[in-house]
């Protein structure tokens, strides 16, 4: 399928388009943070204060404002994300390439070592990796990319393994055209679809373990994430308070749903365009 | 005349996940002068694929090569590294395939895959170059309105006008030989003669190998034929030779199960049986179980390729007093 009737096919999912939409709001959300809130420090006048003109989502046991908050913590749930995405992607495709297409020991190897990472009870690795490495937002990224790219690398795998096998890759093969052609050019842009499938729920759990990371203690304390604000609501009480502010934790996991929520949305709509049975 | 290609005594067998080992192709030997058409024909399965394979190297995973030797050119093509192969690949052998719906890479454009193919041997083309050596291509397979069409994608072409395209790629170097491996079997017939005349025609003084179970297309096309059965060669001669004596009883039955004119309103002849897959091939002659004149001898020992003149042989006992 050519990019033009992908969009045009895409554009007829509903869903699909919310999902778009709403990652892309989140997305230009964080890009415009410095643009759109002040940076949240120090102390504020008003003390766990419900919405108001002033601050739309309340304040917090500081008094700073949750809606600038959150803002700053979109720009490091992009971030992470983005810097987990990459991760993963850098090492989970090639892998999964040469795995799929170098069927032998080589594929065979390459495949163990996937399902011995897939078998790494994730969030319990991270915090050891995590604590180790150091809580800055980037070493945070790294580790969750690191630690995701089994999914993709077997999900490239397969779609590999069936692509390699069909004629017009034998064709390449006759025509002279090198290895890495194939595997990069021929192949990668016939995957092109599960792979990004699997791109978008890596960003999504990203943010999960993130927020989890974070709310744990183990993120970044300098730098306003969404589970650092449930951290801080969670830490000082505010959960179990009466009467509560709810403003406060809620707004925090709103966001992470709806974070979350887009983009499984987004990865499906992306599969079912790319699925003629279901386009 | 030099040859181009020339296969002596190659043997191969096929090795399953056990490691039991099957005899495939069994001393196969064929010469292919500079400039002429050779056709492969016998029924699938008989091993004619796998003998074009070999002479591109792209052979299975399973498959070992166990003896004889395949020169191009004078090259010894099992001796080569694989990047030497990719040297070879496209620049002097080249290869057409069978099904134009599943050869032809559905996310890029006819342009990008033509270009490709004449980039590889061509490193150090400039973009504008590239792009008129590309449109040149189209025209020369004749693909009407080249400008516009190089931009399509593979499913905006139909059937015809894919093989076209995959005659495209591989003339694109200009290779000394171009094989065709059921190149035209998924056409129908008016395509099928147009693209046949195309590849006869663009062959331009290169020599071209014809793998088919079409008699008729060896008839129209070819200079030579070799009739493979089950991985051994059972005749080989000239088009006009083979045709109109042939010689070994395989030959004779795949000639009297064409139809014919005069054939109209009677069962046309079958040979009994089937081709026996490789676990199941038999010692000696390996058409002897279906084989309408078999001698006790048949087998037991693989018959001796008997000359019946120089421009015919046959791997048959009953030529064997012909040699004596």
């Amino acid at each position: 399928m050519n990019q033009k009737t992908f969009f045009q096919a895409f554009r007829r999912n509903k869903l699909g388009m919310a999902g778009l939409v709403i990652v892309l709001l989140i997305i230009a959300i964080g890009l415009a943070a410095p643009l759109l809130a002040k940076y949240p420090k120090g102390y504020g006048r008003n003390i766990e204060a419900p919405p108001s003109q002033a601050n739309w989502m309340g304040t917090d046991n500081l008094g700073l404002d949750v809606m600038s908050e959150i803002v700053w913590g979109a720009r490091t749930s992009v971030y992470v994300s983005a810097m987990a995405v990459l991760c993963a992607a850098a090492i989970g495709v090639p892998l999964g390439l040469v795995s799929g297409y170098f069927k032998g020991r080589v594929g065979g190897f390459i495949d163990s070592v996937i399902e011995i990472f897939m078998t790494m009870p994730m969030m319990p690795l991270m915090i050891v990796i995590a604590a180790i490495a150091g809580s800055s937002v980037t070493n945070v990224g790294i580790v969750i990319g690191i630690l995701s790219w089994p999914s993709l690398a077997r999900v490239t795998r397969n779609a590999t393994l069936r692509t390699s096998e069909m004629p017009f890759i034998e064709v390449s093969r006759s025509l002279g055209v090198s290895k890495p052609k194939i595997l990069f050019k021929h192949i990668l842009l016939n995957i092109i679809g599960p792979v990004m499938v699997n791109l978008t729920l890596v960003m999504a759990t990203a943010v999960l373990s993130e927020s989890g990371l974070s709310f744990l203690g183990l993120g970044d304390p300098n730098t306003w994430s969404w589970g650092l604000i449930l951290k801080k609501a969670w830490d000082s009480g505010a959960l179990l308070k009466t009467p509560n502010p709810v403003w406060w934790w809620l707004w925090p996991s709103v966001a992470i749903t709806l974070y979350v929520v887009s983009f499984n949305i987004l990865g499906n709509a992306i599969n079912d365009t790319l699925n003629p049975k279901t386009r | 005349m030099p040859d181009i290609l020339r296969f002596d005594n190659f043997r191969l067998d096929l090795q399953d996940d056990e490691g039991r080992r099957y005899n495939l192709l069994d001393d196969i030997s064929f010469t292919l002068p500079e400039g002429k058409a050779l056709g492969i024909v016998g029924e699938s399965g008989c091993g004619k694929s796998i003998t074009s394979l070999a002479v591109m190297r792209l052979l299975p995973a399973a498959a070992r090569v166990t003896g004889g030797s395949v020169s191009l050119k004078g090259m010894d093509l099992m001796s080569k590294t694989p990047k030497e192969m990719g040297d070879i690949r496209g620049r002097d052998v080249a290869m057409v395939f069978q099904d134009p719906m599943t050869c032809l890479n559905p996310v890029l454009t006819i342009g990008l895959q033509i270009g490709e193919a004449i980039r590889r041997h061509n490193p150090q083309m400039a973009e504008p170059e590239l792009k008129a050596a590309t449109l040149e291509l189209l025209h020369k397979v004749g693909i009407p309105n080249p400008e516009k069409r190089m931009k399509n994608y593979p499913h905006q072409f139909s059937g015809g006008m894919r093989q076209r395209t995959m005659i495209a790629m591989a003339i694109a170097c200009s290779p000394a030989l171009l094989i065709a491996d059921e190149a035209t079997t998924a056409l129908d017939v008016t395509i099928q003669a147009q693209v046949l005349d195309l590849m006869v025609r663009l062959k331009e003084g290169g020599s071209l190998m014809f793998i088919t179970h079409n008699l008729g297309i060896v008839a129209e096309v070819c200079d030579e034929v070799t009739v493979m059965y089950a991985g051994q060669i059972v005749e080989a001669g000239t088009v006009e030779e083979v045709f109109l004596h042939p010689a070994h009883p395989y030959t004779k039955g795949l000639l009297l199960a064409l139809p014919t004119l005069r054939s109209k309103g009677n069962t046309l002849y079958n040979i009994p049986g089937v081709v026996p897959t490789v676990r199941n091939f038999t010692p000696g002659c390996r058409y002897a179980p279906r084989c309408d004149y078999k001698l006790p001898v048949c087998s037991e020992r693989k018959p001796a390729r008997c000359v019946l003149n120089d421009r015919h042989h046959a791997a048959c006992y009953l030529y064997e007093e012909v040699m004596a």
